[in-house]
């Protein structure tokens, strides 16, 4: 079991400049995005510095005289709360919550350290492992008819028999059905909740799963943040980076299942499918033509399989699945302990900044 | 740069000080500069009066000179904490507190610290243990953090002498606290045991700075009388000449109110302290300790965290406490800015007996945790401890313990969200290996303390190695050291009788419950008041189960089936001289029971003889119960008589009543049969019994 109040220096560092350390308060000055805490890890990697460098006691004159990518001040004021920090963090800890960042090297899935702007700190609670074990993203709307629901568990249920973890977002509708179906037919699964973690850790429903450790729940947002509409998209681009495939079960037109599902084409980091059987919605059909493959029909004797039989049939993918060595060489963290620079193109790191979070830096691969 | 910073610490020194020759003491400016200069995290282990306050307001004061955020300061006590910041204002500070007793002022602090106008925050554990305080004002207060200061730092270890929750969870924020901010825990009691046990809870670089524990003016003495009478008698005869005001500590709350009424009876301006007191209570009696305005506070544990006064002139032990560290930390309070002060040991017959009770009851045994767990898994969405109480059969206090046990696990299996406690998803695993461990520790100080009291050698010397103490060497000052008694160990035999008598007279009031349990006696599902006319009257307990007045009497009678004619005399005495209930009782009932069907009826007879009044069965036990002292709490107390009891109409007469039982544990079952005797239209009730069976220390 993790214990949170004790953490890397460097996640210390970490949390200190992207955590928001409770709740959201208006006077306060805004910590770093994932965009710009990964320009600042890339300046710290080519100065050979590492974040926990940042705790130092000459760290202000340091910060004053390098010009880093972010105002030194705001570095500065961010660093500055220690108290903040000490308190929020021991609240998590009290709740059986675990946090842990990108240099946590053993423990921060080595898929999301690929994925385009993967968060800096993650929060969660049960078994960290899961994350690391891939599996089936389902996707689909929050009201959801009694058909698309059944469709969900048994999709849940074939999942968990033959050993394909699930992956959702912890939504009501048919993230709920998937990860509960998944749940009661034995499956592991893992939740990439959006708002409330602190809460739904302690939740009944989900206690025994997260107990025996077949239940990871997940968020890059603080765990005492409430319900909002742009966090729930972001964390979309999450659930499909923890997965192996994705399949979309029911899409309209709009919102955030939608948008996720494009993105997530667009990128083309995981295959991504789409119900096609039955009474779907419009949006299933405009997702097809988009690029989502076809989910293989009823039964399911061996999903893996026939998903990747249905990739193969379709075009090839855009790009080729990562292999543990580029994962390795995008990461940040690895590339700290190893003290290896990537030589940092001035151009390049212009033209980063006027990217927005879905554009990071670190998903330029090619 | 040092240098030039020492300088300046030195000036503002002398400038509060008013002094312009002061230096630091041995280790001030060391702690100083390890804190604004290396960030460091320190331990610091000296006697009470070194100069703590110094350390930390100083290192405020350069802290904040080079832009830092603010100093929290985490110490237990109001009355410490007025003291502290008349102190800070003296070096400069701009100090405040924010704590129960100034609600009103929090938006201002608040406002202040957010201005950055405020140097120190004073809060005490309590409040920084509160989930919502801490999200409301604490954090957007001190988010900016310049330094931690934890005070009486001792309570961070383990579940050893002084083990408060709320330290524990002080313990993980320390924790927590990143490296950036220098951190300063304080103790003046640790030996070397509780020292690496703070230093292993606080983790990473922790730098212990340790001082002498040895104390010039304190003179030390042990004296074993057996008896509580010959000790009262003696406190009744020594301590008018003590000098100044001082502490006489006991064991457990019974004994520190008997002993204060005790010396008030025998002229001595003498009050009890408890940790039941409420806080202005409190507040008043250490103030009139401060300012000499009483002879001695009786008190508990409840008195000790924190509390500094200077020219305390003695500290005098009822009975022996648990362990050396618990002794020192009481006796260590004496004489710190007089010539000579005393710190006597008393020791006793019953010390061991409530020692053993103290050390067997301190860790919840494991059915209990299971059963409390089992209860918070099933809930779809937590329980308040009511709630808990009423799906197990655990006493409130038996639940707040295992809850406790488990909040302070890291990570916590529970955890508590408003008023009520969740099950995390944290599996709980037993540390049966720790608690046999701090068991077998508890019982090897225990010994420690007994073999001080029969010690041979220097007593300051004794307790000085027991501490650790680097230096430990005789002090020349003892009753050993000069081998004859500080203070006479004799006493008048005429006050030995007084104190008994006074034992057997006092008796104890049973206060009548005024409310039902969840309504489980009515089933009707109304409101939990209990009607004024159907509550019992204020009743009276004749003594506390074995104690030395009839304490030991009624276990005998319990134990042999007959209660002895001197103990329905001193029922009627107390009656008839003490407690004069009016309207007095025209007839006596008693409390049915099946599993002792003569017992209680038989000493109700003979009471209701002796008193000439009627004699009138009325109550009967309609189905056997389980003893009321193994059901563990209210409801399932109230449960177990819900039903049990039947009241024979037509017996009952419209007289005031005497209501006889033998033993008094929670009350519920006097609470139940007045209320059938009042409904079936009797006169008011009076509940009588031998003897109290409670037991509760602090």
């Amino acid at each position: 079991m993790l214990s949170t109040h004790m953490l890397s220096p460097d996640t210390e560092a970490t949390l200190l400049l992207c955590g928001r350390l409770g709740k959201a308060r208006q006077t306060e000055i805004a910590p770093l995005t994932p965009t710009e805490y990964a320009r600042l890890a890339r300046w710290l990697l080519h100065a050979g510095k590492r974040p926990a460098d940042l705790l130092g006691i000459d760290t202000r004159t340091m910060l004053e005289n390098d010009e880093p990518p972010v105002p030194a001040a705001r570095l500065l004021t961010l660093l500055d709360r220690g108290g903040a920090l000490a308190l929020a963090l021991e609240g998590w800890s009290n709740r059986g919550l675990w946090v842990i960042s990108r240099s946590d090297e053993e423990l921060y899935p080595r898929r999301l350290r690929a994925s385009r702007s993967s968060p800096p700190v993650l929060y969660g609670a049960g078994d960290v492992a899961l994350l690391a074990r891939g599996g089936l993203a389902m996707v689909g709307s929050r009201d959801a008819d009694v058909e698309t629901l059944d469709f969900t568990r048994r999709a849940a249920t074939s999942c968990a028999e033959q050993g394909v973890q699930v992956v959702s977002g912890g939504a009501r509708g048919v993230d709920s059905e998937a990860t509960f179906a998944c749940l009661s037919a034995g499956g592991s699964t893992v939740a990439v909740l959006a708002d409330s973690l602190a809460r739904a850790a302690l939740s009944g429903k989900y206690r025994d799963a997260l107990l025996e450790e077949n239940l990871a729940l997940v968020s890059p947002y603080d765990p005492a943040s409430g319900f909002d509409r742009g966090s729930a998209m972001g964390r979309n681009k999450y659930i499909y980076a923890l997965a192996d495939h994705a399949l979309i079960i029911s899409s309209s037109t709009q919102g955030g299942t939608w948008s996720g599902a494009v993105e997530a084409l667009r990128h083309a980091d995981t295959p991504v499918f789409v119900r096609n059987t039955g009474d779907v919605p419009e949006g299933n059909r405009l997702l097809r033509e988009k690029g989502a493959k076809p989910f293989p029909a009823e039964p399911w004797a061996d999903l893996v399989s026939e998903l990747d039989c249905v990739s193969q049939a379709e075009e090839a993918p855009r790009s080729a699945p990562e292999s543990a060595v580029q994962a390795e060489q995008e990461d940040v963290g690895v590339k700290f302990q190893q003290g290896q620079l990537l030589q940092l193109d001035p151009s390049r790191k212009g033209s980063v900044e006027g990217r927005d979070t879905s554009h990071p830096p670190n998903e330029d691969r090619s | 740069m040092a240098e030039d910073l020492k300088q300046k610490g030195l000036t503002v020194l002398r400038r509060a000080l008013a002094d312009p020759m002061a230096e630091f003491r041995d280790g001030q400016w060391d702690a100083i500069e390890r804190l604004v200069l290396g960030r460091e995290r320190l331990l610091v282990v000296q006697r009470t009066g070194w100069g703590k306050s110094i350390v930390y307001f100083l290192s405020t004061r350069l802290l904040r000179d080079e832009g830092a955020g603010p100093t929290l300061l985490i110490s237990p006590l109001l009355s410490l904490m007025r003291n502290q910041i008349q102190m800070a204002e003296r070096l400069g500070i701009r100090a405040a507190t924010i704590n129960s007793s100034n609600r009103d002022s929090w938006l201002d602090i608040t406002a202040a610290l957010q201005r950055d106008e405020i140097d120190v925050l004073l809060v005490s554990p309590e409040r920084l243990a509160n989930d919502a305080f801490r999200e409301e004002v604490l954090l957007p207060a001190t988010a900016r953090l310049g330094l931690f200061v934890v005070d009486e730092a001792h309570c961070i270890s383990d579940w050893g002498h002084d083990f408060r929750p709320d330290y524990l969870r002080i313990t993980r924020v320390l924790q927590a606290v990143p490296r950036t901010v220098p951190v300063l825990t304080t103790t003046a009691t640790a030996n070397d045991r509780v020292v690496e046990d703070v230093v292993a809870q606080l983790g990473h670089g922790i730098t212990v700075s340790r001082g002498s524990l040895m104390r010039e003016s304190l003179q030390l003495q042990t004296i074993q009388l057996p008896g509580q009478s010959e000790r009262m008698a003696w406190l009744a005869a020594h301590v008018p000449t003590m000098p100044g005001s001082g502490v006489i500590y006991a064991l457990t709350i019974a004994d520190a109110q008997r002993l204060a009424e005790w010396l008030q009876l025998q002229g001595i301006d003498a009050y009890a302290y408890w940790g039941g007191l409420d806080g202005e209570q409190r507040v008043e009696l250490e103030q009139r300790l401060l300012g000499n305005d009483l002879k001695a506070l009786v008190a508990t544990t409840a008195l000790g965290m924190g509390f500094d006064k200077p020219d305390l002139g003695f500290v005098i032990h009822y009975q022996r406490p648990g362990s050396v560290v618990h002794y020192y930390q009481q006796v260590g309070r004496a004489g710190r800015a007089v010539e000579s002060a005393y710190g006597i040991l008393l020791s006793g017959a019953e010390d061991a007996e409530i020692t053993n009770y103290f050390i067997e009851t301190a860790f919840p045994p494991e059915g209990h945790v299971d059963e409390v767990l089992t209860a918070l898994h099933t809930a779809e969405d937590g329980l308040s401890v009511p709630q808990i109480e009423r799906a197990i059969n655990l006493s409130r206090s038996q639940i707040e313990k295992v809850l406790k046990l488990l909040a302070v696990r890291a990570p916590a299996p529970v955890a508590k969200e408003g008023t009520r406690w969740y099950a995390t998803a944290v599996p709980y695993v037993p540390d049966t290996e720790k608690v046999t461990h701090l068991t077998a520790i508890r019982r090897a100080e225990q010994a420690r303390m007994q073999e001080y009291v029969e010690a041979r050698e220097c007593l300051m010397q004794f307790l000085a190695r027991e501490l650790d103490d680097a230096h430990p060497a005789p002090c020349g000052r003892c009753a050993v050291c000069r081998s004859c008694p500080l203070v006479p160990e004799t006493y008048p035999l005429s006050l030995v009788e007084q104190a008994t008598q006074f034992l057997r007279r006092s008796d104890r009031p049973i206060q009548p419950r005024r409310q039902w349990s969840y309504n489980v006696l009515r089933g009707d599902g109304a409101g939990g008041t209990i009607p004024a006319d159907l509550r019992a009257e204020t009743g009276r307990a004749l003594c506390i189960w074995g104690d030395a007045g009839w304490g030991e009497m009624v276990r005998a009678g319990k134990q042999g089936g007959w209660f002895a004619e001197v103990l329905v005399a001193a029922a009627v005495a107390m009656i008839r001289e003490r407690w004069r209930p009016a309207p007095g009782p025209t007839w006596v009932t008693w409390v049915p029971s099946l599993t002792h069907p003569t017992l209680v009826p038989d000493l109700a007879g003979r009471i209701a003889e002796a008193l000439g009044l009627a004699f009138v069965p009325c109550i009967l036990k309609v189905r056997d119960t389980q003893p009321q002292k193994d059901m563990r709490n209210s409801y399932q107390q109230a449960h177990n008589l819900a039903g049990a009891f039947s009241v024979v109409r037509d017996q009952v007469r419209p007289e005031p009543v005497l209501l006889v039982d033998d033993m008094v544990d929670s009350r519920w079952t006097f609470t139940v049969t007045a209320a059938l005797l009042r409904a079936a239209g009797s006169g008011p009730v009076y509940p009588l019994a031998l003897c109290e069976t409670t037991r509760t220390g602090g």
